[in-house]
């Protein structure tokens, strides 16, 4: 149930954290739940440590540092997975109580729940 | 039925592509098999994916590793058989559940939340062929942060020597 209207990379930004600054963007998925937005966000190799999310006027930005721990006397063989780190930055477009971000980081997955903040009802201005 | 020659496992075909990556420098191709999607020939939406490996070397061991983010130790099956090394996990393709109803008084929201059983996941999987000079039984297995690192030490004799002229 991946609700991609929720968020919109910053295509702009996003060009600028991917090129020359040494980061990658990493896999995630949006859930659109009841009470909240999950975004599960991919990060194989960070630990909970190299993880920092943030959010800050009207965006989330995930960064996922991978420590670089091959030792040097190994040779290598074959390689595929990316050592780069991890910067993920999204809009939020839906109305979210960004106080009560929650996250939290299993098995190299990042999972960051924003609470959905109810529609303001409409008040009422007295005129004076 | 054909008889070949060599010892080594047979390649089976697109699914059952054993990589020879411990024989060669170098990939030769890199891309090739990473992403099998499947939907349509299972049951249900499912994908099969080919798990991106890293492999290093030094004097008592190979080290292999394998990117598995999302998925939890009892999902993963690691088999050492015959030369070849058969990794397979399953993850939820949905790693949370949606429409997780918090409301007590709502019972008859279960209906719409997809059993654990059918619930659609995906099947990552990867198949090395491994040296012979490889200790089969002392094999190891770690499992942090998404990855999966198998430590394969070699056998003795297969070690770099020093011979003595005598």
């Amino acid at each position: 149930m991946t609700d991609t209207q929720l968020a919109k990379t910053t295509d702009a930004t996003q060009a600028k954290a991917d090129s020359g600054d040494g980061f990658v963007k990493p896999h995630y998925l949006i859930t659109t739940g009841e009470k909240a937005y999950t975004v599960d966000v991919m990060l194989p190799g960070v630990s909970k440590d190299g993880i920092e999310a943030v959010i800050d006027g009207g965006f989330l930005t995930v960064t996922g540092i991978r420590p670089n721990d091959i030792p040097e006397e190994w040779k290598t063989i074959n390689r595929e997975i990316d050592q780069t780190n991890y910067r993920l930055r999204l809009k939020v477009n839906a109305r979210v109580d960004s106080d009560a971000m929650t996250a939290r980081a299993e098995d190299g997955v990042l999972s960051v729940k924003l609470p959905r903040k109810a529609k303001e009802s409409a008040r009422k201005i007295k005129i004076s | 039925m054909n008889m070949t020659r060599c010892n080594q496992p047979q390649v089976d075909g697109p699914l059952g592509e054993v990589d020879q990556l411990f024989r060669s420098a170098f990939s030769q191709f890199p891309g090739i098999g990473r992403l099998l999607d499947l939907e349509g020939l299972l049951d249900g939406p499912s994908t099969m994916r080919s798990i991106p490996v890293d492999i290093f070397e030094d004097d008592n061991t190979f080290v292999v590793r394998l990117e598995l983010p999302g998925v939890k130790r009892d999902a993963i099956d690691i088999e050492l058989d015959a030369g070849v090394l058969n990794v397979t996990a399953e993850r939820p393709v949905h790693l949370t559940e949606a429409n997780t109803s918090e409301s007590s008084t709502d019972e008859a929201d279960t209906d719409q939340q997809p059993a654990p059983e059918t619930a659609p996941t995906a099947i990552l999987t990867r198949k090395l062929s491994v040296p012979k000079s490889v200790d089969g039984q002392a094999v190891k297995a770690d499992l942090a942060d998404g990855i999966l690192t198998l430590t394969l030490p070699k056998l003795e004799d297969s070690k770099p020597r020093n011979i003595e002229i005598g």
